[in-house]
């Protein structure tokens, strides 16, 4: 085919993804579909955040070249953001890592696959139980789920954690704190019902385009919706909304418990929901709070929130009287459906478990819950943080499926569904991020018994705070060992001992889990480069390494390798062997082996199959008496939760007080623990934009993109500016108490911050903002709080 | 040599709606498919990633034009070859 014939093609491709989209806009029937197609399609989740846009990817020649959104897929209805459809050209950057790469002597040389695993299963041998594996949100389900049985069914060691403790674990606890279980009962459906979208520090149209596009689109169609913007900086978000709510930072705690004390002051709050689906809880001892804390009578309820009154709130908030009433109103209004929306703003957060539960307990308490646009729902930040991270069980108290290590009958079941002897997993969690590492950047003699580290996904060398502390204080301490499976040099390749060159999105199968309960899955569609390789391969492959050298956790109960392949004959294929890696679908068993351990906490993932055939399924997935199978919409809702018994109307069925109640929390307004003062007087903010994707990895590679937002800035109210000599553009030296980065000043620009406050993203490795952030997190969650510390500026 | 799907959320006022479209299909660049109430889709074939940034900047500017929404983008493989620097 000739290039006029290709682009010809193209241009029909083009036009009939379009065609498609503006009938799903019009709700008419889809167009007919082109007539011969160059390209070779299929379907997959968008590489990037935690919407769970489906894309069509389009393949010639063993590439990907163009990229459409899928009109079928519920999440986007065919559109993407900026990013997403930019999403083919992650996989093409010319500086793809492509060799296994080991440090010697200080330089990087080239190895082969087979000494690279026999190099890192030895190291873990020499001392397994100093072995950390770091995963993340953004590693597959098999991957995460083979990542677990590894490190606490093979190695009984608890030393693993996924980079969602950086993004989402502060939502964990707050759903479990208040649910008894984890992840949202409501959905994206939500979006489309409410008559009030309150978001809380959520930049939404921005972090989640196409989520806000739903909102925005119902406006056009003429529908009233109502957009709250309750954030610490003016961002596109606050240009949408109807009411931008500006609120010191820290003091949501108090606004939530403000909206509380409205309800209960006058008498609005939904006396029968409370009674018939509600209990009451607090810390026993605020100095020392836990998880699950203590139940308190109604009238307890009552005295605590007395105080939180509108006068009272505004005076620590900043926002007006009118303000903290019009909020009041609403909750109050049971005529209304409200839908909350949060993410990074709520969950990175000294106090992130507290205003995750105030937050859900103002829904409860006034009703707001349970019904289409009544919900508390939380959005992540990467593909993965539900499906993998928060569900296959890599944080380091957690085993597959909501499971716990400190919990007997989990280990007891997690030991048997993988013919492992008793004792096996060890009850004890493992070290959380902060503490992995810092135990990992510490001499052996002073306590860091910490002494090699995996990591597969991510690039923690640019994305854990206080990184001197935290990442490069490890370079030079005698015995420690960092492995980076990777797909570009990174600030954590930077560093790293052995470098493994790793496939990416559809160089690999793979399955994801997105913010609403959505697993999705798709299939390898290019090679990728070089000698790259599929990461779960490579945690196969050590372990295989590590049984043939006689680990004995890589046996299970009657001597075998603990991952077990299968062809449909029933015949053994050894996978770790990558010759053989592709005789079979190793995902699909995978998968299956762990679906069964979903069942535990009703998450019912649907079968691997019933994902091929569909754009993702919202668990609990259940089979219907026609043999079908059936998502649900919402948890807890009789009638659309299959676990919810007839007459139930709502049942919190995993209730941590065992008679089907949801907790509504009481948890006092606390100050940060580094807030602004005279030698430090600003507020430091920092996040993402809407051209790059967290550390910029993938999207700094996309010429689009990068040509958009090439480099970090400093986000400086003009008064500030003006005070400080500052002029837009300047070099400006922006330090914390951590240390000082030199950055470009811009006022007035995309984002607004208000007097006394800053914000710079972190997508620019070559200006590393987490290397002056603060690495304090919230006691509960142990999520760090990159959202504030105390900052100072100069002109450079 | 990008290849682009857009979809066009005209105004609800017809006749500017027709005035857009009519300056749109004037376009050399541009293959318009069939419209759905407000929203028309087309497909964009620039020379270089630079004019199909103009073209989108000009579309978003064009009065009439209320929203545009990128649906596909076809890859070119000599783009494809940046390091982050």
């Amino acid at each position: 085919m000739n290039l006029i014939e290709r682009r010809t093609f193209l241009k029909t491709s083009a036009l009939a993804a379009a065609s498609a989209a503006a009938a799903a806009r019009a709700q008419s029937p889809a167009p007919p579909t082109a007539a011969a197609d160059v390209l070779k399609w299929d379907k997959a989740p968008c590489r990037f955040c935690g919407t769970g846009c489906h894309v069509k990817v389009g393949v010639k020649d063993g590439k990907v070249v163009a990229i459409a959104g899928h009109p079928d897929a519920a999440v986007n209805k065919g559109l993407l953001c900026v990013k997403g459809y930019h999403v083919g050209g992650i996989l093409y950057g010319k500086d793809r890592l492509t060799d296994p790469m080991l440090r010697r002597n200080g330089v990087m040389e080239k190895i082969s696959w087979e000494e690279a695993i026999d190099i890192t299963a030895r190291r873990i041998m020499k001392n397994p139980a100093g072995f950390g594996f770091y995963t993340s949100g953004q590693s597959t389900i098999p991957e995460g789920y083979a990542a677990t049985k590894f490190m606490k069914g093979g190695l009984s060691n608890n030393h693993t954690e996924p980079n969602a403790r950086l993004c989402m674990a502060s939502a964990v606890t707050g759903y479990i704190s208040t649910y008894g279980v984890d992840e949202p009962a409501g959905c994206y459906d939500d979006l489309d019902a409410c008559n009030v979208l309150l978001m809380w520090g959520n930049n939404m149209a921005e972090m989640h385009p196409v989520l806000f596009s739903r909102i925005l689109d119902r406006r056009e169609r003429g529908q009233k919706v109502t957009i709250i913007d309750l954030g610490t900086r003016r961002t596109r978000t606050s240009e949408f909304a109807d009411h931008y709510l500006e609120f010191r930072p820290q003091t949501d705690l108090a606004i939530a418990n403000c909206i509380a004390q409205q309800l209960i002051e006058s008498g609005a709050w939904n006396k029968k929901f409370v009674e018939n689906h509600c209990a009451f809880r607090a810390d026993a001892d605020i100095t020392k709070p836990d998880l699950m804390g203590v139940a308190i009578s109604f009238d307890d309820f009552k005295n605590r929130i007395a105080e939180y009154t509108p006068e009272y709130v505004s005076g620590l908030s900043g926002l007006s009287v009118e303000q903290l009433k019009m909020l009041g109103d609403l909750f109050a209004d049971p005529n209304i459906r409200i839908t909350s929306t949060w993410c990074m703003g709520m969950n990175q957060h000294t106090r992130g478990t507290a205003i995750n539960r105030l937050v859900h307990g103002i829904h409860l308490l006034s009703g707001h819950f349970g019904k289409p646009g009544d919900a508390p729902t939380s959005l992540t930040g990467q593909p993965s943080a539900c499906g993998t991270a928060r569900e296959v069980g890599t944080l380091c108290h957690t085993l597959p499926g909501g499971r716990l290590v400190a919990k007997q009958p989990h280990r007891e079941q997690c030991e048997k569904h993988w013919n492992l002897p008793a004792g096996r997993i060890k009850e004890t969690p493992g070290y959380h991020t902060v503490l992995l590492f810092e135990k990992f950047c510490t001499p052996k003699d002073k306590g860091g018994d910490i002494d090699t580290i995996m990591v597969q996904v991510t690039n923690p060398g640019q994305t854990l705070p206080n990184l001197k502390k935290l990442y490069t204080a490890k370079i030079g301490l005698e015995d420690k060992f960092l492995i980076v499976s990777d797909v570009y040099p990174t600030a954590s390749t930077e560093i790293a001992d052995l470098v493994l060159p790793a496939a990416m999105w559809v160089e690999k199968n793979g399955a994801y889990g997105n913010s609403e309960r959505r697993t999705q899955q798709w299939f390898k569609m290019v090679q990728p480069p070089g000698q790259a390789r599929e990461d779960v391969w490579m945690t196969i492959a050590i372990a295989h390494r590590m049984f043939e050298l006689g680990h004995p956790g890589m046996k299970d109960k009657d001597g075998k390798f603990i991952f077990t392949f299968k062809d449909d004959a029933g015949n053994e294929v050894p996978v770790w062997d990558y010759a053989h890696f592709h005789d079979i679908n190793a995902d699909r068993v995978l998968y299956e082996e762990y679906r069964p351990l979903t069942h535990i906490k009703h998450k019912h993932v649907a079968p691997y199959d019933e994902l091929v055939k569909a754009t993702g399924m919202r668990w609990p997935v259940v089979e219907q008496p026609d043999g079908s199978y059936k998502e649900t919409r919402y948890r807890f809702v009789e009638g659309e939760d299959p676990f919810v018994a007839k007459g139930k109307g709502i049942d919190f069925y995993h209730s941590t007080t065992d008679d089907g109640r949801a907790q509504i929390w009481f948890c006092p307004f606390e100050r940060h623990p580094e807030e602004p003062d005279t030698e430090y007087p600003f507020w430091l903010c920092t996040g993402r934009v809407v051209e790059h994707w967290h550390s910029g990895t993938m999207t700094m590679r996309v010429p689009q993109l990068r040509g958009a937002m090439p480099n970090a800035y400093c986000e400086i109210n003009p008064a500030d500016a003006a005070a400080a000599g500052i002029g837009n553009g300047d070099d400006i030296i922006v330090a914390t108490r951590r240390g000082e980065i030199t950055l470009t000043a811009w006022i007035n620009g995309r984002g607004r911050p208000p007097k006394g406050s800053l914000f710079v993203p972190f997508f620019d490795e070559k200006r590393l903002i987490n290397n002056i952030t603060l690495d304090a997190y919230c006691p509960i969650s142990k999520e760090p709080d990159y959202k504030k510390c105390a900052a100072r500026i100069r002109k450079a | 040599m990008p290849v682009n799907g857009l979809l066009l959320t005209l105004s609800p006022d017809p006749e500017i709606a027709d005035a857009a479209l009519a300056r749109i299909s004037k376009r050399p660049e541009v293959s318009l498919g069939d419209s759905q109430d407000r929203w028309q889709p087309i497909a964009v074939d620039t020379l270089d990633v630079r004019a199909a940034h103009d073209f989108h900047e000009w579309l978003e500017a064009l009065p009439g034009v209320e929203h545009v929404d990128v649906i596909y983008v076809g890859f070119d493989e000599t783009l494809l070859t940046e390091t982050a620097p």
